[in-house]
């Protein structure tokens, strides 16, 4: 009796589509998961033709929310490299790192990257953290590849993955590198030439994601719709919103990410005359945003659109 | 040096500002105000507090001393934050300490339900986690169970040795076995306020725990097929109390009086980028304690599982899940047989909130010509990722009762890092 209930799964298991129970050995390129699909793109810039990179986090996925899926697992067991975002925005990797059993890609193992070594974080709480805060992270604000120059740190360390990993191509993603770089501050000045008009400018987010990026553009935040961070708006918050946008001598615009609910945002938009507009804040997170740069012209756009329709 | 190169670049703003003011009086004996546009003026102004904040910051870490352990071969970690709580640098050597609290309130038509009309505190378990060797790791989960007049105990309390081999992990302790789809899963972390009936009654009120020794394989699968096997030798704690005729409420669980053995197989395949199939065969096998009037013999237990999960924008998430379990004992081929399933559906729109469906069916060991069978509405409101409020609205029937309603209203709390394995 037992043995044929384990023939009955381990046959479902050799009819499942597009599965082998035992894997040939193959010499693929090298294998990255990366948790976000920010870090996967600039992975995949850096490795070049070297790397198949995948991203656990999807497009438009709420990072706090990510739910580890069973066949992640898989790919972290025959990843050479992981990348991760760190700064405790990706607890949920550890899970899938500890059933993956893949020392290699354990944290302090040579395919280990925490993509935060480096960045000078904003925001590190100063005072006891408690439930009173909302979910506050501990070291910092963790959005941090929201600034495009943290692409410099977040490739370096990438980069220095990569090296350990595959020592023989060092030289050529050296040259990835510094090919993504040249693009960086290339795209940069771009950047910045259409965000100058509006420096100083305030906007209104829904969640504080973005303060890496408004230091970098001279940008202002006037709140966020969220009261505290990961804590639904209440009506007295947005009625307050609502007041210090009507005080505010230039327009402000409302801008966040697609998957964040938008009711509030419509509501402070209706009653203030304020322009909002959704703006990707991930690769992947509007149509045409598919790599690094491209996240940052929608982004910028976007921005723009909002400012200059006053 | 970023520290001398930024205040130098201060002062040459603020003289330059001067220089150019000059240029634009065009008079050094006029007195001493300078027109500048507007909107330069405040993007100067923003830039001088930007660079004035970084120069805090800067000072703040050239005056820290470093305090990051030293990193192993391979990657560098990520250096040791600044001490934020009281107790200054001891606070990084500590373990992740969280508490997180159940209560529940429960209004029943059932009257002989013990537990009806009253809000009590369910359980409050405390969670220490940490590494304690490179590659180990270890889980201590303290329960304390007022409602049920028990002394705080260890749930759980395990060293996970990860990676042995590639893909192989071995757990030695105390722990929920890897029974079903979701033996392993806190109550705190289930999509619902109470057990499915057939878990409860033929597994465990609590789910089966045991101490002993498990194996967890990663089957080296091609493409991105999971298939995890467990296996485990386990002492358990000892055969479940039953209730009887005719106030039978629950059944005695897995009933294993001493040693059992358990085995696990856990497949998951990505259907499309957005959605996962899972499909689980359990078993376990061991000395059965005595149940009625039968001393017991070997009990055995066998389970199969599969869950649908599809993923949306955001947070959206589709959840199906069926789970059926089989019980029988050698001894006697009725004694001890009862079989039982769920079916669970969970719909998940934004992170503050979820509805979900439960149907239940099962028979109970003890007397296997009875059943019981329940549908129930789960509302959860999250209000943070610490902190949620869960009603579930149940009709059901059971022997002696073949119409009973019943309401939970269940709070979960807590405090600190607590985190899980893959659930």
């Amino acid at each position: 009796m037992k043995s044929r209930y384990f023939h009955v799964m381990l046959s479902l298991v050799a009819l499942a589509p597009g599965s082998c129970v035992l894997a040939s050995p193959g010499f693929a390129a090298i294998s990255v998961v990366a948790a976000t699909p920010d870090l996967a793109d600039i992975a995949k810039q850096v490795g070049g033709d070297r790397v198949s990179v995948y991203s656990v986090a999807k497009p438009n996925q709420d990072l706090h929310m990510i739910e580890p899926r069973p066949s992640d697992v898989s790919r972290i067991a025959r990843a050479n490299l992981v990348v991760r975002v760190g700064m405790d925005l990706d607890l949920w990797l550890d899970a899938l790192l500890n059933a993956a059993g893949n020392g290699r890609v354990n944290r302090g193992g040579r395919g280990y990257v925490d993509a935060s070594i480096g960045i000078h974080r904003l925001e590190v709480p100063r005072e006891q953290i408690t439930g009173a805060s909302g979910d506050i992270h501990v070291y910092g604000n963790p959005h941090y590849w929201l600034d495009p120059l943290n692409g410099e740190i977040i490739s370096a360390n990438i980069l220095e993955g990569l090296k350990r990993v595959s020592p023989a191509d060092a030289n050529y993603f050296e040259r990835n590198r510094n090919a993504f770089l040249a693009g960086l501050r290339s795209a940069m000045r771009r950047w910045q030439e259409k965000l100058s008009p509006y420096q100083g400018r305030k906007i209104v987010i829904y969640h504080d994601a973005w303060p890496y990026f408004v230091r970098r553009f001279n940008l202002k935040v006037l709140g966020c719709i969220e009261p505290k961070p990961g804590i639904p708006p209440t009506a007295s918050h947005v009625a307050s919103l609502i007041e210090r946008i009507k005080a505010e001598k230039q327009p402000v615009v409302i801008a966040d990410a697609a998957f964040y609910p938008d009711k509030a945002a419509k509501t402070i938009a209706a009653r203030t005359g304020a322009e909002f507009v959704v703006i990707p804040s991930s690769v992947g997170g509007a149509k045409g945003a598919d790599n690094f740069f491209s996240l940052f012209d929608h982004i910028v756009d976007g921005l723009v659109r909002g400012f200059s329709k006053r | 040096m970023r520290l001398i190169l930024l205040i130098a670049f201060c002062l040459i703003v603020c003289i330059g500002r001067q220089g150019l003011c000059a240029e634009v009086k065009g008079n050094p004996s006029d007195d001493a105000t300078i027109t500048v546009p507007l909107a330069e003026f405040e993007a100067m102004k923003a830039k001088l507090e930007d660079l004035q904040r970084e120069i805090e910051e800067l000072k703040k870490a050239v005056s820290l001393p470093s305090a990051g352990a030293p990193a192993e071969e391979g990657a560098p970690t990520a250096p040791a934050p600044e001490p934020v709580a009281q107790g200054g640098g001891r606070a990084i050597a500590l373990p992740d300490i969280s508490l997180i609290v159940q209560a529940k309130g429960k209004l029943s038509s059932d009257r002989r339900d013990d537990a009806r009309n009253r809000a009590r505190l369910c359980e409050a378990e405390l969670a220490i986690q940490g590494y304690v060797y490179p590659n180990v790791k270890a889980d201590a989960f303290i329960a304390m169970s007022p409602a049920e007049g028990a002394a705080a105990q260890a749930e759980e309390a395990y060293l996970t040795y990860l990676g042995l081999r590639k893909g192989l992990n071995l757990s030695v302790g105390k722990r929920l076995v890897a029974f079903g789809r979701t033996n392993q899963t806190h109550c705190h972390s289930l999509l619902y306020a109470r057990r499915p009936l057939v878990l409860r009654n033929l597994v465990g009120e609590e789910g089966l725990a045991g101490e002993g020794i498990a194996a967890s394989y990663l089957l080296p699968t091609k493409g991105n097929l999971f298939a995890q096997l467990d296996l485990g030798t386990w002492t358990g704690e000892g055969p479940g109390e039953t209730s009887d005729l005719p106030d039978i409420m629950s059944g005695p669980g897995a009933n294993f009086a001493d040693r059992f053995n358990t085995a696990r197989l856990w497949t998951s395949y990505p259907v499309t980028d957005n959605s996962e199939l899972e499909m689980g065969g359990s078993y376990a096998e061991g000395a059965a304690g005595p149940l009625g009037d039968t001393s017991g013999g070997r009990a055995r237990l066998t389970g199969l599982d599969l869950t649908y999960r599809r993923f949306g924008e955001g947070t959206s998430r589709l959840l199906l899940r069926g789970e059926g379990v089989w019980r029988r004992e050698s001894a006697d081929a009725t004694a001890g047989a009862a079989k039982g399933y769920y079916l669970f559906g969970n719909w998940r729109n934004t992170k503050y909130a979820s509805l979900g469906l439960l149907y239940d069916w099962s028979e109970f060991p003890q007397a296997p010509d009875l059943h019981e069978s329940a549908l129930s509405l789960i509302l959860t409101k999250q209000f943070s990722e610490q902190y949620y409020l869960r009603l579930q609205a149940t009709h059901g029937s059971r022997p002696g009762d073949d119409s009973y309603n019943e309401i939970l209203l269940q709070w979960v709390w807590g405090m600190g890092p607590h985190t899980h394995n893959l659930e």
